[in-house]
């Protein structure tokens, strides 16, 4: 095997040589490099020493092309890997799909329960939550921030009233005027009515 | 993919060497353009294809050496009854792919592009996402360091 060290070329030069072999030259270099072919014998010798490595490095090169048993493994093993693959995603694309439904009828429910369900329409006071008519039971939403509070007036025949305050402190007062109101109402009309609560609370 | 396989396990045996299989190289590049096949470009796939080996064999280089692969590729075996001139090759053969282990990963890629690909240096460069006065560099570099380890291999 020859041996292209060439202690007394330039590096730029050498590189130059290097890409030569190649057939990498613009035609400037390429005149330039055989313009000092023809001047330096010695570095004829160079360029076939670099052809020499090139031949000998080209039996290594075969060496690492494979039979057919491996490329056969090669093109099964692809195959199966693409198939799990495949699998996966589809799995994957299922799992997604239930996880979306279940995510939406979890979030409805979970509306539905703020909003409409027992939780929302749950009076604290217990007086609000008999079925006799009830007047003048102040109930937060927690998941409203505005307004902060709100009555819940329900009248003799069941039909129920929010009446919504920017404060706790409005809503007492509306209680207690309604109160007042009612009291005057039943001396008005010598008893019955309304039972009225004593007192609100927020939540 | 089956009329590159050939050419691709090659590419990948001649960088990679004994570090990896040249199979799980090649598999794992196919698979890694498989993940992503919407992104590319598949009216060349030989190129598709050869660029993805290389970065696959380039980034297991660049791992922490883990294991080695045993060579046991067909026609490395020495028959019997190997001529002279056979078993002198197969010498030659083995000292220059324990060369070329010892070259740099970058070197190596674009020495193996150039002498085994055929590949033009603008194209390497492509490859390898390097400009074409580098890959001109390694290429140079890649020669002269093994014809010094090769000296000293025949001076030994």
């Amino acid at each position: 095997m020859g041996s292209s060290i060439m202690p007394d070329v330039d590096q730029e030069f050498d590189e130059l040589l290097s890409a030569y072999v190649d057939g990498e030259l613009s035609a400037d270099e390429e005149r330039r490099v055989q313009q000092r072919l023809e001047a330096e014998p010695h570095l004829v010798a160079a360029v076939e020493a670099l052809r020499a490595d090139r031949r000998a490095r080209a039996a290594l090169w075969q060496s690492c092309e494979p039979d057919e048993a491996s490329v056969q493994r090669l093109v099964n093993g692809v195959d199966h890997a693409i198939d799990r693959q495949t699998a996966w995603a589809y799995r994957l694309s299922r799992l997604r799909s239930i996880s979306a439904a279940a995510a939406c009828i979890i979030v409805g429910v979970m509306i539905g329960r703020f909003t409409f369900g027992p939780g929302a329409a749950q009076p604290i006071n217990p007086i609000a939550g008999t079925p006799t008519p009830v007047v003048g039971t102040p109930v937060v939403n927690p998941l409203l921030q505005s307004p902060p509070a709100q009555v819940r007036i329900v009248d003799g025949k069941g039909k129920v009233t929010i009446q919504k305050f920017r404060s706790v402190e409005e809503a007492q007062h509306f209680v207690q005027e309604f109160q007042q109101w009612q009291a005057e109402q039943e001396q008005i009309q010598n008893g019955g009515g309304a039972m009225v609560p004593q007192n609100t609370e927020r939540f | 993919m089956r009329a590159n396989s050939r050419r691709l396990l090659a590419i990948a045996r001649a960088i990679v060497g004994n570090r990896a299989s040249p199979e799980d190289v090649v598999q794992q590049a196919v698979m890694n353009l498989y993940q992503h096949r919407e992104r590319y470009d598949w009216r060349e796939p030989g190129g598709l294809l050869r660029r993805a080996v290389v970065n696959e064999a380039l980034r297991l280089l660049r791992q922490p050496r883990m294991t080695v692969v045993q060579d046991d590729h067909p026609g490395r075996g020495a028959p019997l009854d190997e001529p002279a001139g056979a078993m002198d090759q197969r010498e030659t053969v083995t000292k220059v792919r324990a060369a070329i282990a010892k070259l740099p990963e970058h070197y190596r890629a674009a020495l193996v592009l150039c002498e085994y690909e055929q590949m033009p240096y603008v194209e390497i460069a492509k490859t390898l996402n390097a400009s074409v006065p580098q890959v001109k560099t390694w290429i140079h570099r890649a020669r002269r360091q093994l014809a010094v380890m090769l000296k000293e291999f025949a001076n030994t």
